[in-house]
């Protein structure tokens, strides 16, 4: 009897193998694809950071490879007891240190918030703070990278007897705040604590580091 | 049908929003501005005609055991790709959009027309039922994220036009509002072209 003739899309190899097929491709061609814009994406990550670090020390970003490689010099220290490295970036402008920018981390309502936060040389004030990632709400907590509410930490006193401050959330429509005061976003409190808790953990955590490690 | 009866079906007629209420999620989660509204739909409409076009055209060689696992592959990729070119290109849009992007992949239109069309009709009629159906959808999150952004924010598209006069109202830019907004648009629709009036 002749056995009746199958064909291969008819057997069961055939959705495997079509699987693997389509699988190959398909990664192939992301794979292609994600190396192609690689270099765009770190290079525009790379000069947005460059700006932001500038920024911190309210120098010029009309050219900023070239400002970055003149006033920025990026320096790192090793935690104690900890492999890991922590990178900062020393300003200096006509032989005179402007301070040192840090990176940053702290949680937001719906993911982290990285931010860059720039101190004088003795660590007693805050000379800028900028937002560079976060995911919070568009148009309530999004409104953390707005200048007016970055712009009140300038200047700000962090340290006081070898202490960080404790800092006070006002209404955004307040007149008159002290130094000690932040005035939050409307609608978005829990996004402007967030920032206010990672700007005083975050610098706690940094000026504890540099005593150990220095 | 011709591809413009397929287009007007899609976009209109059969809104995946208001007829299927697919792609609620995201209908809600990005219209609180019309910009972010505009970019969101953008990329749905981009991955919905690839990704039908790429579907209809090896359809006769998918396994039925398997068609939902590749009709998956296959959005995701187009999405990550959509994803990819943002970040490349328009990193303004990207960071505006940052987690929605991905949240394309699971929007239940790409699956539902991958289903309903691609999976059964040519590859260029896919791709005109995919435009259709991303314009519907770009359609309604534009409409929606009018009143949020006008009412919310006194804007349209980033443009402040209303004064200090007008009291922002919050609750636009939350969720709760774009459920109101959605429910309002849903009766509204119904109640003008589907539903018929006995006398």
């Amino acid at each position: 009897m002749e056995k009746e003739k199958v064909e291969f899309k008819e057997t069961r190899a055939y959705p495997v193998v079509f699987m693997i097929v389509i699988t190959i491709i398909f990664v192939g061609i992301l794979a292609v694809f994600y190396h192609s814009t690689k270099g765009r994406v770190e290079q525009r990550e790379r000069i947005e950071l460059q700006k932001a670090v500038l920024s911190a020390f309210n120098l010029p970003i009309d050219n900023v490879q070239a400002n970055y490689e003149a006033y920025i010099k990026e320096l790192s220290f090793k935690q104690k007891g900890q492999e890991e490295e922590i990178i900062y970036y020393q300003a200096t402008k006509d032989e005179e240190a402007l301070g040192n920018a840090f990176i940053i981390f702290g949680k937001g309502l719906w993911g982290g918030i990285t931010a860059l936060i720039a101190y004088t040389p003795d660590y007693q004030n805050i000379i800028n703070f900028a937002i560079i990632n976060q995911s919070e709400t568009p148009g309530l907590g999004g409104r953390i990278t707005e200048e007016w509410f970055t712009r009140q930490f300038s200047d700000k006193q962090i340290m006081t007897d070898n202490e960080i401050n404790k800092f006070e959330m006002v209404s955004e429509n307040a007149d008159n705040i002290t130094i000690t005061q932040v005035k939050q976003i409307t609608g978005a409190s829990l996004s402007s604590r967030a920032v206010l808790d990672m700007i005083t953990n975050e610098s706690q955590r940094i000026i504890q580091t540099l005593k150990e490690a220095l | 049908m011709t591809k413009i009866d397929i287009f007007r079906e899609a976009a209109f007629k059969e809104n995946s929003v208001w007829r299927q209420v697919l792609g609620i999620c995201s209908a809600l989660a990005v219209t609180n501005f019309m910009r972010n509204s505009l970019i969101m739909g953008l990329g749905v409409m981009f991955s919905l005609a690839l990704s039908g076009f790429t579907i209809s055209l090896i359809r006769n060689h998918t396994p039925r055991s398997v068609r939902m696992m590749v009709q998956t592959l296959i959005i995701a990729s187009w999405v990550i790709i959509v994803d990819l070119f943002l970040k490349a290109y328009i990193p303004d849009a990207s960071k505006q959009l940052g987690p929605y992007v991905g949240l394309i992949i699971t929007n239940c239109i790409l699956m539902g027309r991958a289903e309903a069309f691609a999976a059964k009709n040519t590859p260029l009629d896919s791709m005109v039922d995919g435009i259709g159906a991303g314009f519907g959808y770009t359609f309604v999150l534009l409409i929606i994220s009018l009143f949020r952004e006008v009412l919310g924010f006194g804007s349209v598209f980033g443009f402040t036009f209303l004064g200090d006069w007008w009291p922002r109202w919050s609750i636009m830019a939350m969720a709760p509002s774009a459920f109101f907004m959605l429910s309002i648009l849903f009766w509204y629709i119904h109640q003008k072209y589907y539903i018929q009036v006995k006398k």
